[in-house]
């Protein structure tokens, strides 16, 4: 496991060397930042005005996108496996938004929606798939064996949820929500970004690319994906404290 | 009383159960032997209203049933206790659970999770929840499976004590078993 992790540590090194030399033979930081130019610009962008501004407002949306889909593809899920006709029913919408290119539906939601709901909008657009798909399949999957268990000995839904249905389903949540949390960052951002939404990261990364601010453009992608892996690893962990308390229940 | 009226099953071409009839005194304790392939377990899946019989009847079966299943059919992210309460309709106080797991040789694993216990822990706990899910007919199929012999004879003596006075049908092969549990034993072999 340590070997393991310090081989890691070693070819992010050796990434960021290639990196540097790269950008050396280049020699325009215009047009490829080197990376100790994007550091040196990370320590000092968050002391920018509206730097925390810009970085909540695109985490809670994001986050509220994610989460509305994360209540949409339970429900809707736990419907599809109960009545085969709500699945069959869904189906092509599930099928079209897991098929449209995400810029289509950016287009299309800038002409419906405000630029403040649009990366609420197609976060949960991208999640909502991956969730409800992941959920809807545990269903299928849960235990038939158990199932009879539960119905011979005439256990109650709510115990049917707890013993039953919910070990059946953990794994699939899981990965579902780890796979959409970094989807919903992505289109996110491509939303904020399209649609130029005032204020958000998005605008920033519109930013430096019309002032060809090479450097800008890394340090706010390096930004980007530590949330994305901020906001995944909190998410999972709140999730992991929540299953422990519900199984000690 | 509970009646078995003539049943009949097959899979396929294959016939498992043939006229089968049997009547049960309530608060009996049934042993029903036979070779692999016998029709044992069928017999009690149809008798627990899992499995359709292709014909026959049965009648007199109480509403409130528990199984110990040939697996142990277990929630295994959830605690000893979780598991043995599950299929209880009453709430069972932490103190009546240790009695139990102390009768079968698990004292202190109240808050294990099943999980980490070994085939034969498991085994026992899946005996107790069918115990304590304090229902009218017991269902039992190769419940001691897998079990040492000396621990067997304690989990035998535990289900004697907690099953006095309700029917228990349990399906063995093993002849020492059913001749320890009841005096009435029942060969699907002559069937």
């Amino acid at each position: 496991m340590k070997k393991n992790m310090l081989l890691k540590a070693g070819s992010v090194v050796i990434a960021l060397v290639v990196w540097q030399i790269v950008s050396m033979a280049v020699g325009m930081e215009m047009l490829l930042a080197s990376p100790l130019s994007v550091i040196q610009r990370l320590a000092v962008i968050w002391k920018e005005d509206g730097f925390f501004f810009t970085v909540l407002f695109s985490l809670l949306r994001i986050t509220a996108g994610f989460l509305f889909a994360l209540l949409a593809g339970i429900v809707l899920a736990s419907l599809a496996g109960k009545f085969k006709a709500v699945e069959i029913l869904l189906w092509p919408w599930v099928v079209t938004v897991k098929t449209v290119p995400v810029a289509s539906f950016i287009i299309f939601s800038l002409i419906w929606f405000t630029y403040s709901q649009l990366t609420v909008f197609i976060a949960f657009l991208i999640a909502f798939p991956v969730i409800y798909n992941n959920i809807l399949q545990g269903i299928k999957n849960v235990d038939g064996k158990m199932l009879e268990m539960a119905k011979l000995h005439n256990m109650s839904w709510r115990r049917r949820l707890l013993y039953v249905n919910l070990p059946g389903i953990k794994p699939y949540l899981f990965s579902a929500c780890s796979t959409a949390v970094g989807m919903a960052w992505k289109a996110g951002i491509a939303a904020e970004v399209i649609g130029i939404v005032k204020g958000s990261i998005g605008e920033k990364l519109y930013e430096s690319k019309i002032y060809i601010e090479s450097v800008d453009l890394f340090a706010w992608t390096v930004i980007i994906i530590l949330l994305s892996v901020f906001l995944e690893k909190a998410f999972m962990l709140i999730l992991k404290a929540l299953f422990k308390g519900v199984e000690k229940l | 009383m509970i009646k078995f009226n003539n049943i009949r099953k097959s899979f396929g071409d294959r016939l498992v159960i043939k006229n089968f009839s049997l009547d049960i005194k309530d608060g009996e304790f049934i042993a029903i032997m036979g070779p692999s392939g016998s029709g044992k377990t069928t017999l009690l899946r149809i008798a627990a209203g899992l499995e359709n019989a292709d014909s026959g009847e049965i009648s007199g079966i109480p509403e409130r049933k528990a199984f110990v299943f040939q697996e142990d059919r277990l929630a295994e992210d959830y605690s000893v206790e979780s598991n043995m309460k599950m299929a209880s309709r009453k709430k069972i106080p932490e103190a009546e659970i240790e009695t139990h797991l102390e009768e079968l040789g698990l004292a202190g694993e109240i808050k294990t999770k099943v999980r980490k216990l070994s085939g034969g822990m498991k085994r026992r706990v899946a005996i107790a929840r069918a115990i304590l899910a304090d229902a009218d007919i017991i269902f039992l199929d190769e419940p001691f499976k897998g079990l040492d012999n000396e621990l067997k004879k304690n989990v035998m003596d535990y289900v004697k004590k907690y099953s006095a006075g309700k029917t228990v049908l349990m399906v063995t092969h093993d002849r020492t078993e059913a001749d320890y549990m009841t005096k009435h034993i029942i060969s699907l072999s002559f069937y």
